[in-house]
């Protein structure tokens, strides 16, 4: 039975994993869709991290790059795509930030407000299937000053002692408050498997 | 080094840099530290693979942002170049990986509707996903693509059947083709393979050892 076929179906419905085997076989057509597939969400992470948009730019670019030239070693085993995605735009998003110290990034921007202000969690969004679903409701419902941190270090990158800096708090209040924000998201999503 | 016991006053001191690890935030000497402790401490390494998922489902809530015009092109574009370069200066290397592509591990080739895909493409070149079928029941899944190269990616669910397989497929023109022949182990036993033609593929098999067709799928009426 065929589920998509090329005269009628979609162009974007291959897998992630189909679309990094053809990548690794040269096909440009499959680069060309997974980066459809994911420029807006490793852009975002990117400019969320960096703090500006030409430099974001770069860094998904190098991104995508990266995600291509590593396609044929890609092991599905141990990651997701969007996982391996994500982890390595943040990590060159990180290493970006770290080299400029000339980079002036403000967290307190619109991106970082929409997830500090998550709205209230529903109970469906709660206790959902869908993990990022459970992530965001869990973290909504954590108080104010561990969910900034927690966001600033996994979100936006920043070291403990750049949020203590950052917050005007001494370093140990601020791994604190990562520490605490982090044990009560990996409550809920332990409830979650049981 | 690794007694298999764990030090609870290490525990205490580690705990608030267990989860700076498993955020990416932590240097050095401090990921050394913890990274030794966690060798030696079940409970600690347990806690810091929950963290590590913990982390990576957070960094995907970035709010997704549309990039600037035109960085879809530039990507590509720029993918382009550094393919035909690596090709140039390696050919005889990259002959070699293509050969030895069993690449994708534990996948199922999942359709996942993004379908969003509008744009400059040609909707004759997108990839055909089907069911590949045994006696009526789906057992994996065969994506080919007419691409350039054209390229096939089969997976098969794991415990159907064992050792290594042969991959045909038939072409639009009736030509039958032998593409390889692969190990089932894993999971989802998958592999990818360049096709040896662009012309449509109409059909692919898998063959045991003796021939027998053990299961087929069919991408074009």
């Amino acid at each position: 039975m065929v589920k998509y076929s090329g005269a009628r179906g979609h162009e974007d419905d291959s897998s992630d994993e189909a679309l990094l085997a053809g990548i690794a076989l040269g096909d440009e057509r499959a680069a060309l869709l997974f980066v459809r597939r994911y420029q807006h969400r490793l852009f975002g992470l990117a400019v969320n991290i960096v703090g500006d948009v030409r430099l974001a730019e770069e860094v998904a670019q190098e991104a995508f790059l990266r995600i291509f030239r590593h396609a044929e070693v890609f092991d599905a085993r141990r990651a997701s795509v969007t996982t391996w995605a994500f982890t390595i735009t943040r990590n060159l998003a990180i290493d970006v930030l770290r080299s400029r110290s000339d980079i002036a990034t403000d967290p307190h921007d619109l991106l970082f407000g929409s997830l500090m202000s998550a709205e209230r969690p529903t109970d469906e969004a709660a206790t959902g299937a869908d993990v990022l679903g459970r992530v965001r409701a869990a973290l909504a419902a954590l108080p104010v000053d561990q969910r900034r941190a927690v966001l600033l270090a996994a979100v936006h990158g920043r070291s403990a002692s750049e949020i203590a800096s950052a917050e005007s708090i001494p370093l140990g209040t601020a791994k604190g408050r990562i520490r605490l924000g982090m044990a009560k998201l990996r409550e809920v999503l332990e409830v979650e498997v049981r | 080094m690794s007694d298999g016991t764990s030090h609870p006053e290490r525990c205490a001191a580690l705990a608030d840099d267990l989860p700076l690890l498993a955020l990416g935030t932590l240097d050095g000497r401090g990921r050394a530290d913890v990274l030794h402790h966690v060798d030696t401490c079940p409970r600690c390494r347990t806690e810091l693979e929950e963290l590590s998922a913990l982390s990576e489902a957070l960094q995907q809530l970035a709010p997704s942002v549309q990039p600037p015009l035109g960085f879809e092109s530039r990507v590509v574009a720029r993918h382009s170049e550094l393919a035909l370069a690596r090709r140039r200066s390696s050919r005889r290397m990259l002959v070699g990986v293509a050969a030895a592509l069993v690449v994708l591990g534990a996948v199922a080739a999942v359709a996942v509707h993004s379908g969003r895909g509008a744009g400059r493409s040609s909707v004759a070149s997108a990839p055909v996903t089907a069911d590949l079928l045994a006696d009526g029941k789906v057992v994996g899944s065969v994506v080919v693509s007419p691409g350039s190269p054209p390229w096939m990616l089969m997976t098969i669910q794991g415990g159907q059947w064992e050792g290594t397989v042969t991959c045909q497929v038939t072409l639009a023109d009736g030509t039958v083709a032998e593409v390889g022949s692969f190990a089932l182990s894993g999971a989802y036993p998958s592999w990818a393979v360049q096709l040896p033609s662009s012309a449509a593929v109409v059909s692919a098999r898998v063959l045991d050892a003796s021939g027998a067709v053990l299961a087929a799928a069919r991408l074009h009426a």
